[in-house]
């Protein structure tokens, strides 16, 4: 049974998930992160079924989406959640490498929360995450039924 | 008539004094010869009475000798002898008064005889008295008888005188008398003559006078009515000009043609009706003349009215003389045909149309044959009239086309428009040429009125546009799919493309950190060109993909302050331009018409370059500004004095991945210009650089005025 974290991210690149962890370890935020390698776990963990049945019920604080991932992508996730009632409040954040105008359109049209481009430049990259992490782990409050910090 | 009645004055006035001049000379001839009459009945009166005095004196005579010798009185004898003397005296008298006639001259000599021989008897006795005494004589009874016979002689040849002389009194009595009468005779019937001739003349002369009023009333009737035609006609314009031109008599139609009334115009000369031109060219006294010497005049032309109009007239004159020939003046009869001359132009008009006309055009019966052609039917097919009016159409229409054709010749007869029919004729030459139709029926005429315009070359061009449309549009989709692929191409650079490049750096980065102290200098600076290496090739994916960009999205444009964006790029520079010294130089800039986020791309691509490649200039200057072509385009400009560049390789400024410099001598991607050129092809626009080593480089660009309407 998998741990309960109250972020959540959705990345199908393995160094990214290691680049950003390191850079939300920055903030000591990488233990409360879990990852899903696709879209398809990412909404497993949301629904706490396949690979994620039975833990506990609550919310992550937030979800770090990449967009273009294997299976279900990121919009599709999205779109899901937002379908959803019990999950349409949860913050999504779309971090990717895209800057396509018409992602960006969509992402926003269905109702994502914030949109980050991924730098190439490492640096950019972890003040990045490391602030998206930080607003939206720390000092945004989020919905009811998430996670409190400490919870 | 006139003259024959002057004649007829003339002729009875000299009948009559004819008539009393032989009437006059008449009776004075029988006038004189009573006179004369009178002078000789006079005449024989005084020789009656002469001839009765003379009796007298001889008894004188005979009684005083008596006396004398009874009584030898002397006395007597005295008496006697005086008496004797006046017998004497009295025959010389009784002589000059008969001298006129020899009978009574031969009766008086021998009266003288009787008397001489008797006063010659008579004084012997006396003697004898005187001597003898009173017995002497007596007693002598023989001398006494012989006296007293002599004397009876002497009385009887006086009575003989005497009686001649009244038979002559008698005779020329009767002569007076007669005379007389015939006077009166002559005096009447003179008289009677001349009162007949008077009176005939003058019923003559009454009657021609009657006839020559009533033939003067007719005239004037007939003036009177011919007057009123003339007046009233409203067709022509018909008055008359004295012989210099003035106009002396107007009618209706003048009025109504010309515009003048006659009060206006009478008087006036004529030269007025024509335009300024025509007088100056002394065009109506030329008419005149013309009409003068020839009699009439006829011209068409243009003409003036009372208002200034024109009008196109036609206009007669003819010159009016009298019987002898002398010129009393002129008729002008002027036509208003403007309208018929624009009818008539208008007519001429439609017939130059008709000819001229490119398009064929017909009329054509119900029955299926031409009537009518243009001439563009043989021009265009090569037939002639003759050739096409001979058969019935349908023969020259394609068989492909004949049943459609025929059915439009169907569809016209039963009141339909035909528009755009298209069908085939045959040319001579064996050719079919395309035509389209447009035509209409009037089924009262069972005619057909038709245009047909020549649609060979068109129908050719179409085909040929139908392939090169489905070759365009296979072209078209041949891009679309290179599009898409593009996109996906892009779309894949930017996000598969750059996630590699990071992990790079990242790995880079997380090395450094947790292993400087095991690499030596050599091996970190391994590391730090690794890194900036992934990071040049993420800014060459950035600006590649912005390239791409600019090409697909769409344009936005709204009117833009360039000026505003101008001072925007030059914010966003600012960590280029910090520290450094730089003369700013920024003219007035127009509003543009352009999308707004690619416009201050081009902006920030120059101006960057421009703060780039001036870097060793301190102080740097950079002049912005905006001149106005004059074309309908804004030409903006940056101008540095930086490094400038060599006008060889302008051509390659503006190309993808182009450089004129070493990365090392300044960074760059080469995508800058590219891109600005790009954007601006999308806005109508161009981009040009004049440049020089060292020198500086000006980079422009043009653009539509913001008025202009450009479709993005």
């Amino acid at each position: 049974m998998a741990p309960l974290k109250r972020i959540l991210l959705a990345e199908d690149s393995e160094h990214d998930v290691e680049l950003t962890l390191a850079a939300l370890e920055e903030h000591h935020l990488a233990n409360e992160v879990v990852v899903a390698r696709d879209g398809a776990e990412a909404l497993d963990y949301l629904y706490a079924r396949g690979k994620f049945a039975g833990h506990a019920n609550g919310l992550p604080v937030v979800v770090l989406l990449d967009l273009k991932m294997p299976k279900v992508d990121g919009l599709e996730v999205l779109r899901r959640m937002r379908q959803d009632p019990s999950l349409k409040h949860v913050p999504v954040v779309m971090i990717t490498s895209s800057r396509e105008e018409q992602d960006l359109v969509h992402s926003y049209e269905l109702g994502v929360n914030a949109y980050v481009v991924k730098p190439v430049d490492f640096q950019q990259f972890v003040r990045s995450v490391k602030e998206v992490g930080f607003f939206w782990a720390i000092i945004n409050e989020p919905p009811p039924g998430s996670m409190k910090r400490g919870d | 008539m006139k003259a024959s009645v002057e004649s007829k004055i003339t002729l009875g006035f000299a009948a009559s004094v004819l008539a009393l001049v032989v009437m006059g000379g008449l009776s004075y001839r029988t006038t004189r010869t009573p006179v004369a009459t009178e002078g000789w009945v006079s005449h024989s009166h005084d020789v009656i009475t002469t001839l009765e005095s003379g009796q007298a004196l001889l008894t004188d005579v005979e009684t005083d000798q008596r006396g004398y010798l009874l009584t030898g009185d002397k006395r007597f004898l005295e008496d006697c002898l005086h008496a004797q003397a006046q017998v004497r005296g009295w025959l010389g008298q009784v002589r000059q008064l008969t001298a006129d006639n020899p009978a009574q001259q031969q009766r008086l000599d021998r009266l003288q005889a009787l008397i001489s021989r008797r006063l010659a008897a008579l004084n012997q006795r006396i003697q004898l008295r005187q001597q003898r005494g009173i017995q002497s004589v007596s007693g002598d009874v023989a001398a006494l008888r012989q006296g007293e016979a002599l004397m009876a002689d002497v009385w009887q040849g006086l009575a003989r005188i005497r009686d001649a002389e009244d038979r002559l009194l008698n005779a020329r009595q009767r002569a007076a008398q007669a005379s007389a009468r015939l006077n009166l005779l002559i005096i009447l019937a003179g008289s009677g003559l001349a009162c007949a001739v008077g009176l005939g003349a003058v019923l003559a002369i009454r009657r021609d006078l009657k006839l020559r009023r009533q033939a003067e009333q007719a005239l004037r009737q007939n003036e009177e009515r011919f007057r009123l035609m003339v007046g009233n006609i409203k067709d022509y314009a018909i008055f008359m000009l004295d012989p210099a031109g003035r106009v002396i008599s107007w009618n209706d139609g003048a009025q109504r043609i010309k515009g003048y009334t006659a009060a206006e115009i009478v008087g006036e000369h004529f030269s007025r009706f024509y335009p300024d031109e025509v007088v100056r060219a002394g065009f109506p006294q030329k008419a005149l003349a013309e009409a003068e010497a020839a009699g009439r005049v006829e011209d068409d032309g243009w003409r003036v009215r009372k208002d200034g109009s024109r009008f196109w007239a036609n206009v007669v004159i003819t010159a009016v003389r009298d019987q002898d020939g002398r010129l009393l003046g002129f008729v002008k009869v002027t036509r208003d045909l403007t309208e018929r001359r624009r009818m008539e132009q208008m007519r001429e008009e439609r017939d130059r149309f008709f000819d001229l006309s490119r398009d064929l055009i017909c009329v054509a019966g119900f029955d299926g044959y031409f009537k009518t052609l243009n001439p563009a039917w043989e021009r265009t097919l090569g037939f002639s009239d003759e050739e096409l009016l001979a058969r019935p159409f349908l023969e020259f229409i394609h068989p492909d086309d004949a049943a459609a054709s025929q059915a439009e010749v169907g569809r016209l007869a039963s009141g339909h428009e035909t528009v755009n029919f298209e069908n085939r004729f045959r040319c001579r030459d064996g050719a079919w040429r395309w035509f389209a139709w447009n035509a209409r029926a009037v089924a009262a005429a069972q005619l057909i009125y038709a245009i047909g315009r020549d649609t060979t070359e068109r129908k050719r061009n179409q085909e040929k546009i139908v392939q090169l449309n489905a070759e365009l549009q296979r072209h078209a989709r041949q891009l679309e799919e290179t599009n898409r692929e593009l996109e996906a191409f892009s779309y894949s650079v930017s996000h598969d493309l750059r996630a590699p490049l990071r992990h790079i750096d990242g790995f880079v980065k997380l090395l450094e950190k947790q292993a400087a102290q095991k690499l030596d200098n050599q091996g970190r600076r391994y590391l730090g060109i690794i890194a900036d290496s992934a990071q040049r090739m993420g800014a060459l994916i950035d600006d590649l993909l912005i390239f791409s960009r600019m090409g697909r999205t769409e344009l936005r444009r709204t009117r833009v302050s360039s000026g505003a964006l101008v001072h925007e790029a030059i914010e966003a520079l600012q960590s280029e331009t910090n520290g450094r010294r730089i003369r700013w130089k920024i003219g007035e800039l127009p509003e543009v018409l352009a999308d707004p986020s690619m416009l201050r791309q081009v902006w920030v691509n120059l101006i960057a370059n421009a703060v780039k490649y001036t870097r060793p200039r301190d102080p740097a200057e950079i002049e912005i500004g905006c001149q106005d072509s004059g074309n309908g385009e804004r030409v903006f400009f940056v101008r540095d004095n930086g490094v400038g560049f060599d006008m060889d390789y302008a051509h390659k400024l503006f190309g993808v991945f182009q450089r004129l410099h070493r990365s090392d001598e300044f960074e760059g991607t080469g995508i800058g210009l590219a891109n600005v050129s790009r954007i601006l092809h999308r806005h109508g626009g161009r981009a040009w650089a004049e440049g020089k080593i060292d020198c500086g480089a000006t980079f422009f660009f043009s653009l539509p005025e913001a008025s202009a309407d450009i479709g993005g």
